[in-house]
């Protein structure tokens, strides 16, 4: 089972969890602006390794927070 | 089914969000539970409503939970059987997460028991899964 380190409440199953995908990193050299949204709301990259993602501890403290997971083995790194 | 019968009770107290260092520094009431659900969100059990430094906080009723206390003994099978995470090694503290698959949070007491917090919506189906008397009335 997967686990998840919430920063308020500690680890927890991840069935407690809402997954809020892939924190999204716009390339730098993108520069157009609408060219950056685009990017920002719709390009998500399925990355092989370490992603930075948003979680919501849904039935904890109910807060958002970013985590860091290398997607090869679901281990946690640190953000 | 718990060992002892565990009882709900309806809630009355105050909901504060406010920045994380106006909450750290507020000084509750003597008769108030503060439960801090996170660094800038507070259930305050009981108690006249807090004053804050923080200007922008929102401080409201909150009428959405109900608690039950609970024994060592009671603690103990409900962990036993019903929480799937470690509680915290230190106490007091507050735990927060599924029990018996239904949103929670126990207040730990230094002396072994605890206090149980569920949502109103939710305690019924928390009640009927712990064997756990739902609570009765309103607060209002």
């Amino acid at each position: 089972m997967l686990w998840v380190t919430c920063p308020n409440c500690g680890s927890r199953p991840f069935e407690e969890f809402r997954y809020g995908s892939i924190f999204p990193v716009t390339p730098d050299d993108i520069t157009d602006d609408d060219q950056r949204n685009v990017d920002y709301a719709w390009m998500q990259d399925n990355i092989e390794g370490p992603v930075l993602e948003r979680w919501f501890h849904e039935s904890g403290c109910r807060r958002w927070f970013t985590a860091k997971r290398d997607t090869r083995n679901d281990a946690w790194l640190d953000v | 089914m718990l060992a002892c019968e565990v009882t709900f009770e309806r809630l009355a107290g105050w909901r504060v969000i406010a920045e994380p260092s106006a909450l750290d520094t507020v000084a509750w009431a003597p008769d108030a539970t503060p439960v801090r659900i996170s660094p800038d969100d507070a259930f305050v059990i009981g108690g006249p409503a807090p004053g804050l430094s923080d200007p922008h906080a929102i401080v409201t009723p909150e009428h959405g939970f109900v608690g039950a206390a609970l024994t060592a003994t009671e603690l103990d099978h409900l962990a036993t059987h019903h929480i799937e995470w470690s509680l915290p090694a230190t106490w007091p503290a507050l735990a927060q997460g599924q029990i018996a698959g239904v949103p929670a949070k126990l207040v730990l007491h230094a002396d072994g028991s605890a206090q149980l917090l569920v949502a109103t919506a939710a305690h019924h189906e928390m009640a009927d899964r712990i064997g756990a008397t739902p609570a009765t009335g309103g607060t209002r």
